[in-house]
């Protein structure tokens, strides 16, 4: 059979199912009798294809769903959100300053070792450091979503 | 559609029985489209759960662009979608292919082979189970689009609407599923047995 003509068979049963009332039989009556292994093969994939297939949701189905989606959901997260990034930034605003200058100091210090190396910008990036891994150890830096299930 | 709106107000209200209310009221429909895209049963039931907790949480996005029906269809058929490409399961095959000619006549010799005779309408009965259970075989966007088509009695635009692709697409979806379908038929019981 041309595709053609498996086509213009789908598209019987179709103007049937759209007509109230009609059954595939009409579809029948209307093809030629050439078709009829083909005609009553569709008519039972379109019989079979609106048929209801089994149930597998438990009786109780809504209960349970109203059990998981109506639980009270964790509140937002106030320590973890908005607390301790914000300490992080007011700690990190005031001690970096500082700690600049004290790291800039020490390390003065050992300039006749260091001659040449740019001591403001190496205090500033353990600076950095301290405060990453001060971050790190609040629990700012999450693991990747785990996903949606 | 007032009824519709009278549900969705009452549940973002917070009206528990409203929300049970529409859970029993559309479970059939996500569980058609989870049962006919997913395989295993075993994920099946959490998923719908997972589709009406979504459809909890998103219900305030709702502003009724469409029927509450195709808006929950379409949120169980993404669920199913992004279940289906996690587990890295293919979502269309080229079942056409696969077969081709060659194939086709082969299996209609093993039908010839086959010495069945169904004749009486249990055995139509039992052509449709065939029918039925060979849809779990379709790539799961054909399921999907025979179900919500067939099953759900949506028109093409709805059924495009929720599965997010043109309608040209699913009336495709439509027609190489069931062509698979008639020609799996016909190569399972012969052409006069389906005809008998």
């Amino acid at each position: 059979m041309s595709r053609d003509r498996d086509r213009e068979i789908q598209d019987l049963f179709d103007a049937a199912r759209a007509r109230p009332g009609a059954s595939g039989s009409e579809s029948l009556d209307a093809a030629s009798a050439d078709d009829a292994a083909e005609l009553a093969a569709y008519a039972l994939v379109f019989d079979a294809l609106a048929e209801e297939p089994g149930d597998y949701l438990p009786a109780d189905f809504a209960d349970r769903v109203a059990e998981r989606a109506l639980a009270p959901r964790l509140g937002f997260a106030w320590f973890e959100n908005v607390f301790v990034p914000l300490a992080v930034a007011l700690v990190g605003l005031v001690a970096v300053p500082f700690a600049v200058t004290s790291l800039a100091e020490s390390l003065a210090s050992l300039r006749p070792l260091l001659d040449g190396v740019p001591l403001p910008l190496i205090a500033a990036a353990g600076t950095a450091l301290v405060l990453a891994a001060f971050a790190d150890r609040l629990g700012l830096a999450k693991p990747p979503e785990a996903g949606m299930r | 559609m007032d009824l519709e709106r009278d549900v969705v107000r009452r549940v973002l209200a917070g009206d528990q029985a409203a929300f049970r209310a529409l859970v029993a009221r559309y479970q059939r429909l996500v569980a058609h489209v989870v049962g006919r895209m997913v395989p295993g049963a075993a994920d099946r039931e959490e998923l719908c759960q997972d589709v009406f907790v979504r459809v909890y949480r998103k219900l305030d996005t709702f502003h009724f662009e469409s029927k509450l029906s195709t808006w929950i269809a379409r949120i169980a058929y993404r669920t199913s979608l992004n279940f289906l490409e996690k587990k890295r399961l293919p979502l269309i095959g080229d079942l056409e292919a696969e077969d081709g000619d060659e194939g086709r006549e082969s299996r209609i010799g093993r039908v010839a082979a086959a010495d069945l005779s169904p004749a009486d309408a249990a055995e139509a009965a039992q052509m449709r189970a065939f029918v039925r259970g060979t849809v779990d075989e379709l790539p799961p966007l054909h399921r999907a689009a025979v179900t919500l088509y067939h099953l759900e009695e949506m028109s093409v635009g709805e059924v495009a609407l929720v599965m997010g692709v043109p309608e040209n697409t699913v009336k495709s979806y439509l027609f190489r599923a069931r062509k698979t379908l008639k020609e799996k038929l016909v190569s399972r019981y012969g052409a006069e047995g389906v005809s008998a």
